[in-house]
């Protein structure tokens, strides 16, 4: 038995649910289409409709994610990565995410609400591009796309209007999930075919193969 | 101290067949699994995986449970306790061989 073999059968098991890379991608696409239309038809775009833009396309997105895991339950099959946790952990961590969250949009003025958000899903990026080094480095393409947005709305650029700063952000933050979710279900369909045993020829019985 | 080929001699069979201990190394990332899965990844037949499976249940590596999506049933497999500590055991047992081959010296034949 190949060892590479079985380590790749471990990477495809442990990171099954990551790999359906589908559902990020469609994700990503509505919510590039939605904040990028918002961004387009608004006479003066500012950081609470993005952030209502941001709401309408989560709703967009809700059935076609449905409808993809759908999708690969029939193709590759189910699984469950974990036992089920107890609740109250996940409930803490998000309460005390909201608290900091809201503490830094009280205290700075330049920090727009959705802002904590986009930046937590950039440092999650490039976490799972180090985790899963050479990979995923794809996941990179995430922070470069905040870091873009970032800089492009910097006072010293001045390239962006202050109130455009954040549906540009996410613009491009949706944008660069396309590529990584397509990426991603490449690598998923990738390491199936490749962990898959070669099927001896079949052997019929009277000489015949 | 065991040689490297008595660690091989002492391989556990029921592990140590390729499409098992591919089965058994993709569950032990997991909870559980279901059938379509296993078959995803080992790319065995379903008569070839379902006697693997029930062989690997009735040594207690796994446990197979029925379960239904809607109307849909779905057979869910999942290492037991003993079939995790099985395939820790063979890691242990497999590095141990890999670490004695590696000390071993070729064999000098006297040429007549």
């Amino acid at each position: 038995m190949n060892q590479e073999r079985l380590e790749r059968i471990r990477l495809l098991s442990a990171r099954f649910h990551e790999l359906q890379g589908l559902r990020v991608a469609l994700a990503g696409a509505i919510m590039a289409l939605v904040v990028g239309g918002y961004l387009l038809t608004a006479p003066e775009p500012s950081h609470d409709g993005a952030m209502i833009a941001l709401l309408v396309s989560f709703v967009l997105i809700a059935p076609g994610v449905w409808s993809l895991k759908r999708y690969y339950a029939t193709t590759f099959g189910r699984q469950v990565a974990g036992p089920r946790r107890k609740p109250w952990p996940t409930l803490l961590i998000w309460w005390a995410y909201f608290a900091v969250a809201w503490t830094l949009n009280a205290q700075f003025e330049a920090i727009p609400a959705g802002a904590p958000a986009v930046a937590t899903v950039a440092f999650a990026s490039v976490w799972m591009a180090i985790r899963d080094w050479p990979w995923r480095a794809y996941y990179l393409l995430a922070p470069a796309a905040v870091g873009i947005g970032f800089i492009a709305s910097a006072p010293v650029t001045g390239v962006l209007a202050p109130g455009m700063t954040l549906g540009v952000i996410y613009l491009l933050l949706g944008a660069s999930m396309v590529p990584i979710g397509l990426l991603d279900h490449l690598l998923l369909v990738r390491l199936v075919k490749e962990v898959r045993e070669p099927q001896p020829a079949s052997v019929e019985i009277g000489g015949h193969t | 101290m065991p040689t490297p080929f008595e660690h091989l001699a002492a391989f556990d069979r029921l592990v140590h067949e390729p499409a098992r201990l591919a089965i058994l190394t993709a569950l032990s990332a997991c909870e559980k699994a279901d059938f379509v899965f296993l078959r995803s990844l080992t790319g065995l037949t379903k008569g070839n995986l379902s006697s693997h499976l029930v062989k690997l249940e009735q040594g207690g590596l796994v446990a197979i449970e029925k379960a239904f999506a809607g109307k849909q049933p779905i057979t869910y497999i999942a290492l037991t306790g003993e079939g995790r500590d099985v395939l820790k055991a063979y890691w242990k047992r497999f590095d141990k061989v890999r670490k004695g081959l590696r000390h071993l010296k070729p064999l000098r034949v006297n040429q007549p």
